[in-house]
């Protein structure tokens, strides 16, 4: 087994090798590779002394990317992973035989993962991950995902006692996985524009996971983010090690309660679920002794990644480019949210087809599981909808009471800018799928040119 | 007219909140919500139309044993020409049983003879495009189970593409009376126009009609074109 085992590692080094050559992105193949010819590749790699792997259904990217990040600032380098590459088993394994030499000896010292949760009972026990950070269990795209609890049934069968778990208290369903291991919980306290009950379509976790009868809330961030109590029995949220209790825009701090203190940290990113990823990180890193100013000092030097969010000014007008995964109903509806909650006059573009459903025909009944709602507000003065899906987005959008001359639709994202209302408006914000990042850049370029011919 | 919509706040899976969400938009009805705890409001009240949508395995449970007690009931509604419409595995609930991947048996309502058979974690998602009367019907399917039993002139839908009630089954959805069961999700009266107009002629509608009628009809006419294309992976098979 030991030759077989060597001959994957070099044919996976050897095509990585070949493959970086012709500039092609070797983040899958080699590993798919090397798991052909030694299915146990994955257990058999030298472990790096720290293993994180981050999973759930929204944020996996830029959490295990700003676990990456701050993991190189803190002390914890050479950092090796899957930043760039899949996660599901071809990508970690590429990760993995990436973070060996070609005599199979680890040459890192940490190994931060991406896991695709479906494949989190096959890969965690492999890799014997010292850490599992779970952001959450939300409804995600309906023929990848199904339903949470589908989700929750999987990665609750993880075979790893000993892995700590680094979860979200104010998520009921992810907080409850693998009862038997140990946990940190991350949370956040009362913030303002908290409500009283969920207020999104979606609330996946209407009755309490104890007695079935309906949960209360003291507060909630989004959906059914927040702290649950159970008027009945008394269940309620677990009570999280790390909590933000503040967040100040104009200083971009966020204060942190941990273990009878307080402490400041630089905010990364507002967006509250991003906070959220914020405090996973900060829980982890707390947990493996790194001193708080040393926390500090690398979140001051982090940024959310460009792909995903990325705002600019011309003739007076902020322009946000939000990375909005369609089928993907709950992360739309927070940058739905958001979008309403940003200042000033607005206008929105909708660009969130999947091109990759182009072969077959793209699932639309996420859309109905998204707040279009949060949309329809006088601030916001025109929405573009563009892609072959454009007229089940107008319909969505009707759906929601929009008035039908505020939206604007055409099949060509580009072609259907000319009609952009730039005029009188303080902010565009452009929502655009992932599988559509160069037309999005295209359509940036598009609506630079746009407002600097006003401004001339 | 008066239209009840069961356990919306957990039969609201997979976009299925839109079917009620727009039907109310196209008809002049009173829509009455029941929550789970609840007692139904057919339980005591006529009512023209009954829905419920897709649920989450747990949820479907307790919607079970929240209807057992109304099953003559349902039934009675149903010989009575009530329509009722069930999508994705909310239709399992009026079968005689189901049976689970644990190979537990599980006895339904029993309103029509038909037995799904659970796969979980193994699940089929496809397109669907088949025919009732004659319309073209499109839809989405992402299922964990199948359903066994089905005759020909029992099915909502006969199959033209994608995958049936079974695997080469040509029918999809049961029909008796005016209950109808589908496993089409989309939402099903949002993506089919001429079967939301069908339903409505159903509840004796004297004058059927759709909101936002030259929008939904253009999403209908991309996606039924897409659907007829040579080449279109339907998929469908458990995975």
């Amino acid at each position: 087994m030991q030759f077989r085992y060597y001959c994957a590692l070099w044919s996976a080094k050897l095509i990585g090798w070949g493959m970086r050559l012709l500039h092609r992105s070797a983040s899958y193949l080699p590993g798919r590779v090397a798991l052909r010819i030694c299915p146990d590749l994955m257990r058999r790699v030298q472990k790096a002394p720290l293993v994180v792997a981050v999973s759930g259904t929204d944020g996996k990217t830029t959490t295990s990317n700003l676990t990456a990040d701050m993991m190189q600032l803190c002390g914890f380098a050479p950092v090796g992973g899957n930043r760039y590459g899949s996660n599901t088993e071809g990508g970690v394994a590429t990760a993995l035989v990436n973070s060996v030499n070609w005599l199979g000896r680890c040459r890192v010292r940490t190994v931060v993962l991406e896991v695709d949760e479906h494949y989190t009972p096959i890969i965690l026990p492999q890799v014997r991950a010292d850490y599992l950070l779970v952001t959450g269990l939300f409804r995600d795209s309906l023929q990848r995902n199904a339903h949470p609890e589908y989700v929750f049934g999987k990665m609750d069968r993880v075979d790893c006692p000993d892995m700590k778990l680094i979860l979200n208290a104010d998520e009921l369903r992810s907080s409850g996985l693998l009862k038997n291991n140990p946990r940190l919980y991350f949370g956040a306290g009362p913030l303002p524009g908290d409500t009283d009950r969920p207020e999104n379509l979606i609330d996946d976790m209407p009755y309490c996971p104890r007695c079935g009868k309906r949960l209360g809330y003291d507060y909630v961030h989004y959906a059914h983010v927040g702290r649950a109590h159970c008027p009945s029995c008394g269940f309620t949220s677990p009570a999280p090690d790390f909590c933000v209790t503040a967040i100040d825009t104009a200083a971009n701090t966020l204060r942190l309660a941990h273990g009878g203190g307080e402490t400041v940290y630089p905010l990364v990113n507002e967006a509250l679920y991003n906070i959220y990823n914020e405090a996973a990180v900060i829980a982890l890193f707390t947990d493996l002794g790194v001193a708080e100013d040393t926390i500090r000092a690398g979140l001051a030097q982090i940024k959310p990644p460009e792909s995903r969010f990325s705002a600019w000014t011309a003739g007076g007008v902020q322009v946000v480019k939000v990375l909005a995964k369609s089928n993907n109903s709950l992360p739309v509806s927070l940058l739905f949210d958001h979008v309403r909650k940003s200042p000033g006059r607005k206008a929105v573009i909708l660009a969130v087809d999947d091109l990759q459903e182009a072969h077959s025909s793209e699932r639309i009944a996420w859309i109905y599981d998204a707040d279009y709602e949060f949309l329809v507000r006088d601030d916001i003065v025109q929405i573009m909808v563009v892609g072959a899906r454009r007229y089940d987005h107008v319909v969505r959008l009707l759906l929601a009471g929009c008035p039908e001359e505020k939206i604007v639709y055409g099949e060509d994202e580009l072609a259907t800018l000319d009609e952009l209302a730039v005029e009188g408006v303080d902010s565009i914000f452009l929502l655009q799928d992932n599988t559509s990042y160069d037309l999005g850049t295209q359509a940036e370029k598009k609506i630079r040119q746009l407002l600097e011919a006003r401004k001339s | 007219m008066t239209i009840e919509v069961l356990y919306p706040e957990l039969a609201n899976l997979y976009g299925d909140r839109g079917n009620m969400a727009y039907f109310r938009r196209c008809v002049d009805a009173k829509v009455v919500e029941t929550a789970l705890p609840d007692q139904p409001y057919f339980a005591g009240n006529d009512v023209d139309m009954v829905y419920i949508g897709s649920m989450m395995e747990s949820s479907w449970a307790k919607a079970l044993e929240a209807l057992r007690p109304y099953k003559e009931r349902l039934a009675e509604l149903a010989e009575r020409d009530t329509v009722m419409l069930l999508t994705g595995n909310a239709m399992e609930l009026l079968c005689k049983e189901v049976q689970t991947e644990t190979g537990e048996t599980l006895p339904a309502l029993g309103l029509v003879d038909l037995t799904a058979k659970r796969f979980l974690p193994k699940r089929a998602n496809s397109l669907f495009l088949g025919k009732l009367e004659d319309m073209d019907i499109v839809g989405f399917m992402s299922r964990f189970s199948h359903l066994y039993g089905l005759e020909a002139d029992q099915a909502l839908f006969t199959v033209q593409r994608g995958l049936g009630s079974c695997p080469d089954s040509g029918c999809e959805g049961y029909r008796f009376h005016n209950v109808m069961g589908t496993y089409l999700l989309g939402p099903v009266l949002v993506l089919n126009p001429d079967f939301c107009l069908y339903v409505q002629k159903l509840l004796g509608v004297a004058e059927p009609k759709l909101a936002f009628e030259d929008y939904v009809r253009k999403a209908y006419d991309v996606r039924l074109a897409e659907f007829q294309r040579e080449g279109i992976d339907f998929a469908g098979h458990l995975a």
